[in-house]
């Protein structure tokens, strides 16, 4: 009889519990169904058109302040949309909070990849100095205010990790817990991974700055006319 | 410079960046990527859904535990609309490793925590099935024990006394005396009567005895064959397996005798019945013969006021290496499985001296006790296979050399020979119709001739004049001659009532023709003159230790070699030295028996018994109505 009651209740309370799974599920299954624009891009072009048109500018504008060079970032942008294209049936994300952050991953990755290469580092910080000498020399501004290019130099002396918790944090304006899930770290370990970041930013721009000053004033030297007859010219 | 992540926010806003994509990239990468889409999308999609739902529920700890409870109620709801009759039929079977002991069958209590058995040294003990623990209960037992219903009690034959012996202290009381002649094979569970099996001249019996007045009720008989009493669980009534002709029937009877059903539609044998611990079913191993080999498998038949309810069928199959103890009222049919490692040996001996001249050599693995003789020129050795068979085995390498069937199904379990001139065997048992006697094998062609008709038991141990003329065997408890050309048997030993000793038993025709030897008891043998004159002691034991169960002549007629019914094979001189050991057989096995010297004198052959057992207990095979 002991063992019919126990048998009773646990069948009372499954039943209790199984009607209410029954709701959850149903209920999740409909937001699968109708929440977003990302289940219909798994399989509509349209819908994947959609999701472009929405995600194109940030992506791009990403690559652009990673790689600081405009055609390199029309190139890992079409790298990246094109994974899109080829990963979205597959991609197990729901809304499109979960497609962002994978297209974040997807160009942190690539963007990373590209700059791993000491080749293409180079390149990009020559790119960056031929501007930052450029916009110094033309500048009738003398403050310490890094522009642009100087930033970038700075900013590509960190890790590549550092680098794209920057790029997030400040251009892309994600908040903490957005880049960790980018990332896969926890965000309170971006807190304070940033923090360090920005301490060893600021000197790796104070360096620069310095360097732009010791260049300037080697180039106000080099402009010394070399007689009295050039001034007059 | 900044000072902190916001003074470094503004100064990133002030910063003159051109980021505005190009708006032919943008178009252009846009028709490019669905492009892409559009091949890859030829595919369909695979289990997208079930991925995300995996993905949610993974989430949280409340998805997770939600889940958890939907697949625990998900088993539990069919648990409870009848599914457990399902999963009551998935077998369980379990080795029970604790129960280690030198002996042959034993029973499960009625709670399955302890084994009793009886040792090959005849000592009944009780194993913790749990731990191994073994108690020793007594001694000088024998055969099949029994537990009571309420497992206080075990019943075992022991000294010609059936006892019954308590589980927890040892303490035995008498449940009946003199019962040497009954196989124990069931207790009621009233404890009132015992079934089992009584052999009176060859004939088999299956009794029930009730244990107040003792009065016995044979319930069937047949020649032979094993016949299985077992009471139901309520006691009232008990079952029972006969066999008429190649057809095996089994029985249900009241034990008062008011009804009795059969079943006889079983196509092969039956054998090892038991009931379940409900009474429901009867669950027998049923043997049939295959295409290529024999097929033995457990079926059950179902049982329903006092009858059988349809047609058996198998429940599990492949049984041939079980053999059944008890079916425990907890559930567990009990059963063990094993293997032999004896057989058929050989021991070089010197003839003239009786000893031996190396070590024993396994000449060919067998089950059991088997029955075989010489040929006359020591070349080959002639085994009863059992199964109506005959193997010729060579003598020095063990191989078969052929194998001849016997006409009729020819069985027996008594000792054979072959004729000195090589052209018979004789032996002693039974065919196909039961009909019993001395029958004559043609050693070329297996054909058979019963040449001594016998009514009641089987003989013993037919033996050869060396002239190949006339044999001697032994019968109901007299030594009779037979010459083959008339085939008139004749007793050669003294009328019962005049002689001191009881029993004549196990013949052998001594070396020079003119007497035969056997066993009179009490360590003795003596032989007679063939024409019935004369009787003479040729040895006998003084060893109280030791006995004489079986014995044979060296050919030159000096020695006589035995086995006492251990692990030993001793040699006596005939003419009235001391007897010695020849060989210790301990490390071969548990007994050994039968040994016959060659005819060439440089070797005796004999049998051992070497068995080894797992115990196991198998539950829930059979399904729930």
């Amino acid at each position: 009889m002991i063992i019919f009651a126990i048998l009773c209740n646990i069948f009372t309370c499954g039943a209790i519990i199984l009607v209410t799974m029954v709701g959850a599920m149903a209920k999740i299954i409909e937001q699968i169904n109708n929440d977003d624009l990302v289940g219909k891009a798994r399989i509509d072009a349209d819908a994947l058109g959609q999701l472009y048109d929405l995600y194109y500018e940030q992506i791009f504008r990403f690559c652009v302040h990673r790689l600081f060079d405009k055609q390199t970032a029309e190139d890992i942008t079409s790298t990246v949309f094109l994974e899109v294209a080829r990963r979205i049936r597959t991609f197990t994300g729901r809304g499109q909070q979960d497609f962002r952050n994978w297209l974040y991953a997807i160009a942190v990755n690539q963007t990373n990849a590209y700059i791993r290469k000491t080749s293409r580092r180079q390149k990009l910080l020559a790119e960056a100095t031929a501007s930052s000498g450029v916009s110094d020399t033309d500048s009738a501004d003398d403050s310490a205010e890094p522009n642009w290019p100087v930033l970038y130099q700075a900013v590509l002396k960190l890790k590549p990790k550092h680098q794209t918790i920057v790029t997030l944090r400040f251009f892309e304006n994600l908040d903490f817990e957005q880049i960790g899930q980018i990332i896969k770290i926890k965000p309170a370990t971006v807190r304070v991974t940033l923090h360090r970041i920005l301490k060893r930013l600021r000197n790796h721009l104070q360096s620069s700055i310095d360097e732009i000053g010791e260049k300037k004033a080697k180039s106000s030297v080099v402009r010394l006319p070399r007689n009295p007859s050039d001034c007059s010219q | 410079m900044f000072k902190n992540e916001s003074d470094f926010k503004k100064l990133i806003n002030r910063l003159d960046i051109d980021d505005k994509p190009d708006a032919s990239h943008r178009e252009n990468l846009r028709q490019q990527m669905l492009s892409v889409f559009k091949e890859s999308v030829q595919q369909k999609p695979k289990i997208i859904l079930l991925q995300s739902v995996w993905r949610t529920i993974m989430k949280s700890r409340i998805t997770k535990f939600a889940a958890a409870a939907v697949i625990a109620v998900a088993v539990l709801l069919p648990l409870s609309y009848g599914a457990t009759k399902l999963i009551k039929r998935f077998i369980a079977i379990s080795q029970l490793p604790a129960i280690k002991y030198d002996g042959w069958g034993g029973a499960l209590s009625p709670d399955g925590k302890h084994f009793a058995g009886v040792t090959w040294r005849g000592q009944l003990v009780v194993i913790d099935t749990s731990t191994g623990e073994k108690r020793k209960l007594t001694e000088n037992c024998g055969g099949t024990v029994v537990w009571s219903d309420d497992g206080s009690e075990i019943a075992v034959q022991c000294k010609n006394t059936l006892l019954a012996v308590s589980a927890k202290t040892g303490k035995t009381r008498s449940l009946m005396e003199d019962s040497h002649l009954l196989q124990l094979e069931d207790w009621s569970p009233d404890g009132k009567f015992i079934s089992g099996v009584t052999t009176k001249v060859g004939v088999n019996s299956a009794v029930l005895v009730n244990l107040e007045n003792k009065k016995e009720t044979v319930l069937a008989e047949q020649k032979g064959g094993s016949l299985f009493t077992h009471f139901s669980p309520k006691g009232d009534l008990v079952s029972y397996v006969t066999k008429e002709g190649d057809r095996y029937i089994l029985h249900l009877q009241k034990i008062d005798g008011t009804s009795h059903a059969k079943y006889m539609d079983f196509p092969g044998g039956i054998s090892q019945p038991l009931w379940s611990p409900d009474g429901s079913y009867i669950v027998f191993k049923g043997t049939q013969k295959g295409v290529d080999r024999e097929y033995k498998d457990l079926w059950a038949l179902r049982v329903q006021d006092n009858q059988f309810v349809g047609a058996p069928f198998p429940v599990v199959p492949d049984v041939g290496q079980m053999e059944f103890c008890n079916w425990s009222q907890n559930g567990q049919l009990a059963y063990q499985t094993g293997f032999s490692l004896g057989g058929i040996f050989t021991l070089p001996v010197d003839l003239q001296t009786g000893k031996a001249t190396g070590s024993p050599r396994q000449l060919v693995r067998a089950r059991g006790w088997k029955m075989y003789c010489w040929s006359p020129d020591g070349k080959q050795i002639a085994v009863h296979v059992g199964q109506g068979k005959l193997t010729f085995l060579s003598a020095s390498t063990g191989e078969q050399i052929r194998e001849v069937s016997l006409p009729e199904g020819i069985e027996t379990n008594k000792r054979i020979s072959w004729s000195p001139d090589g052209k018979w065997i004789v032996l002693s048992g039974w065919d196909k119709e039961n009909k019993n006697g001395v029958f004559l094998i043609t050693v070329e062609t297996g054909e058979a001739k019963l040449l001594v008709p016998l009514e009641g038991p089987i003989a013993f141990s037919p033996t050869w004049s060396p002239d190949s003329k006339t044999i001697a065997y032994g019968y109901k408890g007299d030594v009779y001659v037979a010459n083959i050309e008339d085939a008139k048997p004749r007793r050669i030993t003294a009328p019962q009532e005049k002689r001191e000793y009881k029993e004549a038993g196990r013949p052998v025709f001594a070396p020079d023709g003119k007497s035969v030897a056997y066993m009179a008891g009490g360590g003795r043998v003596l032989a007679t003159t063939i024409d019935g004159k004369e009787t003479r002691e040729i040895f006998h034991l003084k060893n109280e230790k030791l006995i004489i169960n079986v014995f044979d002549w060296s050919p030159d007629g000096r020695h006589i070699v035995f086995t006492p019914a251990n692990n030993e094979i001793w040699c006596a001189p005939t003419d009235g030295g001391e007897p010695f050991r020849i060989a210790d057989t301990s490390n071969l096995g548990q007994n050994s028996w039968l040994p016959r010297w060659s005819p060439t004198g440089e070797a005796i052959v004999f049998n051992v018994y070497h068995e080894k057992y797992q115990y196991w207990v198998m539950e829930n095979f059979l399904s729930v109505e």
